[in-house]
């Protein structure tokens, strides 16, 4: 199956250069799911199909993903020798007994050996993917997690808020009552845990989400925030390609078939228009702490963020929800919480 | 009497809720042709979308057949619909002055309902013939024999001849046709006297105007005659007239005296059209129109206001052309502090008021706000002057009122036995008194109250519903007033008082209601950035309060790695249901909170 995969992947890279060239890059991200489910050897041709049709010598940033349960210093070895500089880790949390519960198949131990064979392997630069507001999860296991992550010391930490997606065996289970999840008071707790101590040990955030050392930001995700453009590969894969928006079908089966004839996968297509484009501009711009300059709001759309949004940022700074100097706009500490209540107005 | 009439019959079908009236309707036009088997539909002739999925039929719909008999004749048959539902009578009545006759199906395994018996009495009363028939023969729980035994019992009238028939299965339909010949009389109209056509509908065509639907007593008409509405006195040239067909018309030269057809007049005002009015002929009037229906007064008022209340202009023509053919449904404009510009509107009961409210949003597309329903109250004041209050903001003060005095309604309900003590429970519950009991047969009864319309116009129907397994059915009619001990509930929130949620509420339960209410616009009001304090007053006094916290998160955490589309469109959603809620001061009330008010239960 993983040959198969790979030899769409391929077909898929083709197709994009005949349309846009060799494309050269400054980032790469392999991602969505568990690529370090992949063999060396799989690896190896991986690398090898990037590198025929992309031009990789920009590359500033060049992650893997990885689930802990599934990496081996073989498989590590090989990421690193395709131009891998940067390793994403799904850790969620450090208590073993809610990683059973959530159905993960490592544990702290697992994981702690992954992360160590990968410094070994070069990764000097290592991203902790962590989730709160687990189902019983409590703001002193959330301490716990932070204490681990202090010792461990990545360049980068992500912290999620559980999100229950539905028709999902979580959703059922929190439906039929066998999990309870935390409150809302105690989930903004477990939030604002991360943030008072991950700041006070030197990190940096810089989005909802994500925190840094100074300098190592994710330049790749930045792309998704600053709107700049992104081509994505795969199935379930989505890109933003000069103003024009496309995304690939979820199954690996419809995707695959569409290469196999010589089609492009992509199902969904929109050109976005300008209102869409300053939407996003707005939504994903301001998920960064740094907000939004009102110079370069101008720049990219030719009129002032009052012009295209009239009353909407004095009505969102009367709220306390957003703040505002002589540069620009930036969410606010209540802002984080609700940040949704600040999106929708520009949508 | 001329001799081409004695080829027509005009006719309605009379029947109780899923007692299959809609297929019976079915199989006729089925059984005339007028439709290929590939155009039938089920249930052509519930057509708007709203009956379809009620499975009731809300507007009167005709539609005209012809049929080959085995005496060699043609046949001329037009079918005017008829709604089922007690709040609908006043379009039954409209419907049974322009037939002759009346086909009263009734299920073989249930019997007559409260419902039927209403309309029978009605056609009945309006001198139709009527013609029984016992359909779902074919269910196992089929009794004919018994059903025929009740009709003849209860209604009064001959049930021998009844065919048993299953439209479902389409056992015994020629019969039907064999009967509604022998049985139902013919027109009788002077083809030669001054025109005289009833109008029993009309409807809005956005491109042809008004379209009248009418039944001519009396003379012709013609395409290109001038008609004059002796009541309105307006005067049109027709354009085009011509017969039902489902879902459409016919065209045709001229509608003679004894048929049913429509009538197209450029008539762009609707409001120069009143069902019930008589059409003639301008240069050869009537010397007096046909005897109008009896007025239909509505029972039920309650505020509509647009959710954008720049959007009232387009609500206002939304319910000028629903009135149209809505003849019992009434609005004038009023103001509200919390809501701006609207309507007071009038309904014949709640059911009536739910329909115009989906009509509106459905077929229409407005949203739009309804405030909580009010009967009409006779406020005496302490100077003697007496006002008829629909909306419980323009209660007087209290040192101004001498008494109130509130609607009572006769009501018959009639249900299986062994559920007359949820009744009798759910009856207390709402101030009702009991008036007397009688066995139709060993297995059911007819129960008669008194019961004020404010407790009916709630959930009544809904928790008699519950109560007895759906079995029970239920009939009522205005009786008079009576004085009561009657007090304005008023809800704050946030300390701003929502006069759209203020209602009339009998003493005694104003507490326990207030409560209720309160706990329930707790949960519906969604939670806003501050703490929103939910307070219920009568006169100067606080007698419930509930508080909405306030939302501590609203925060997705992450974008879907590049797929912002699909965050977009959360977003949008979630603004959506933002945009479906109406500011109050610093508070956001979305719609579901108004129709809280609805349910006691």
């Amino acid at each position: 199956m993983v040959d198969k995969y790979l030899d769409c992947l391929e077909l898929e890279c083709v197709l994009r250069e005949r349309l846009y060239g060799k494309l050269s890059v400054d980032t790469v991200f392999v991602g969505g799911g568990t690529p370090s489910l992949l063999s060396s050897q799989h690896l190896d041709r991986l690398g090898h199909i990037i590198r025929s049709h992309f031009d990789l010598a920009p590359v500033t940033e060049f992650t893997f993903e990885s689930n802990p349960g599934t990496l081996s210093s073989d498989k590590l070895n090989s990421m690193r020798a395709i131009g891998a500089n940067r390793l994403s880790m799904g850790l969620q949390s450090s208590d073993d007994e809610l990683l059973s519960s959530l159905g993960r198949i490592h544990d702290r131990k697992t994981f702690e050996q992954c992360y160590h064979m990968a410094r070994l392997a070069g990764f000097d630069n290592i991203s902790i993917d962590m989730m709160f507001g687990l189902p019983g999860q409590t703001v002193q296991s959330v301490e716990r997690d932070i204490d681990y992550l202090i010792e461990l010391a990545p360049e980068h930490i992500s912290a999620y808020s559980l999100m229950i997606d539905p028709d999902t065996p979580l959703e059922q289970m929190l439906d039929q009552g066998s999990l309870t999840l935390p409150d809302e008071e105690a989930e903004r707790q477990m939030y604002y845990t991360y943030r008072r101590r991950l700041a006070q040990a030197g990190y940096l955030q810089y989005e909802i989400s994500n925190w840094s050392r100074p300098g190592m930001r994710s330049t790749h995700n930045v792309r998704y925030w600053r709107d700049r453009d992104y081509l994505g590969l795969g199935p379930a894969a989505h890109s933003l390609m000069l103003e024009y928006r496309f995304g690939n079908p979820e199954s690996l089966e419809i995707w695959s078939e569409a290469l196999m004839a010589g089609r492009g996968p992509a199902i969904v297509h929109e050109v976005r228009s300008i209102p869409n484009h300053m939407s996003e501009y707005m939504f994903t711009g301001l998920r960064m702490l740094d907000g939004i300059q009102f110079d370069s709001f101008r720049e990219t759309f030719g009129c002032s963020l009052d012009e295209a949004y009239p009353g909407v940022v004095d009505k969102l700074v009367d709220r306390g929800l957003l703040s505002r100097d002589q540069l620009g706009i930036r969410l606010t500490d209540l802002g984080l919480d609700l940040a949704n209540q600040v999106f929708m107005e520009f949508v | 009497m001329s001799e081409r009439q004695k080829y027509i019959r005009n006719f309605c079908i009379i029947a109780h809720i899923d007692h299959g009236k809609s297929t019976l309707a079915d199989r006729l036009i089925e059984a005339t042709g007028v439709l290929t088997a590939r155009e039938m539909e089920d249930q052509v002739l519930d057509n708007m979308d709203l009956e379809r999925e009620r499975g009731i039929t809300i507007k009167a719909q005709s539609v005209r057949m012809v049929y080959k008999h085995s005496d060699g004749h043609e046949y001329t048959f037009n079918l005017i619909d008829t709604p089922g539902h007690v709040d609908f009578s006043y379009e039954v009545s409209r419907s049974l002055a322009a037939c002759e006759g009346a086909i009263l199906v009734v299920d073989s395994a249930q019997g007559v309902e409260a419902q039927t018996l209403a309309n029978v009495y009605l056609a009945i009363d309006n001198d139709l013939e009527i013609l029984p028939v016992l359909n779902k023969v074919d269910l196992p729980s089929a009794d004919p024999e018994a059903a025929r035994a009740e009709i003849e019992d209860v209604i009064g009238i001959d049930a021998s001849m009844a065919p048993c028939i299953s439209a479902k299965n389409k056992i015994n339909i020629p019969e039907v046709f064999d009967r509604i010949i022998d049985t139902l009389p013919c027109p009788q109209g002077d083809e030669d006297a001054p025109l005289k056509g009833l109008v029993f509908d009309s409807y809005y065509d956005s491109y042809k105007g008004v379209i009248v639907h009418t039944s001519i007593k009396d003379g012709s008409v013609r395409t290109g005659d001038s008609i004059r509405f002796m009541n309105s006195g307006s005067v049109y040239q027709i354009t085009e007239l011509g017969y039902f067909k489902p879902g459409g018309y016919v065209p045709t030269k001229e509608l003679l005296a004894g048929e049913v057809g429509y009538i197209i007049a450029s008539i762009k005002n609707v409001r120069d059209i009143t069902v019930g009015d008589t059409i003639t002929l301008d240069s050869r009037p009537a010397a007096e129109p046909l005897p109008g229906y009896h007025e239909v007064h509505p029972m039920v008022y309650c505020g509509i206001y647009p959710l954008d209340g720049s959007e009232y202009d387009e609500l206002k023509e939304a319910m000028e052309k629903l009135q149209l053919n809505d003849a019992a449904f009434h609005f004038e404009p009023e103001t509200s502090a919390a809501l701006g510009f609207g309507f007071r509107c009038g309904f014949l009961g709640l059911l009536h008021m739910e329909i115009i409210q989906e009509r509106l949003e459905r077929e229409y597309n407005m949203d739009i706000i309804t405030t909580a329903p009010s009967v009409i109250y006779k406020v005496h004041k302490t100077d003697g002057t007496v006002i008829d209050l629909d909306n419980p903001s323009n209660l007087p003060a209290a040192t101004e009122i001498e008494y109130m005095e509130e609607p009572i309604v006769s009501a018959s309900i009639m249900t299986p036995k062994e559920y007359v003590g949820n009744i009798m429970q759910l009856v207390q519950e709402r101030r009702g008194v009991y008036l007397d009991m009688k066995y139709l047969d060993v297995t059911r009864v007819i129960l008669e109250y008194e019961i004020p319309l404010n407790e009916i116009i709630y959930d009544f129907f809904d928790s008699l519903k519950s109560r007895t397994k759906g079995y029970a059915s239920f009939d009522y009619e205005l009786k008079g007033y009576a004085q009561s001990d009657l007090v304005k509930l008023d809800f704050y929130m946030n300390g701003e008082i929502v006069d759209a949620l203020s209602f009339i509420v009998f003493k005694d339960n104003a507490y326990p209601r207030a409560r209720r209410l309160a706990e329930r616009l707790k949960d519906v009001i969604p939670r806003q950035q501050f703490e929103v304090p939910i307070q219920a007053y009568i006169g100067g006094k606080i007698i419930a309060r509930e508080t909405v916290r306030a939302y501590r998160k609203d925060v997705t955490a992450k974008c879907y790695g590049g797929d912002i589309t699909r965050k977009k469109k959360l977003l949008e959603k979630q603004k959506e249901g933002k945009k479906r809620m109406r500011q109050f001061g610093t508070v956001e009330i979305p719609q579901e909170a108004f129709m809280e008010i609805l349910k006691i239960d």
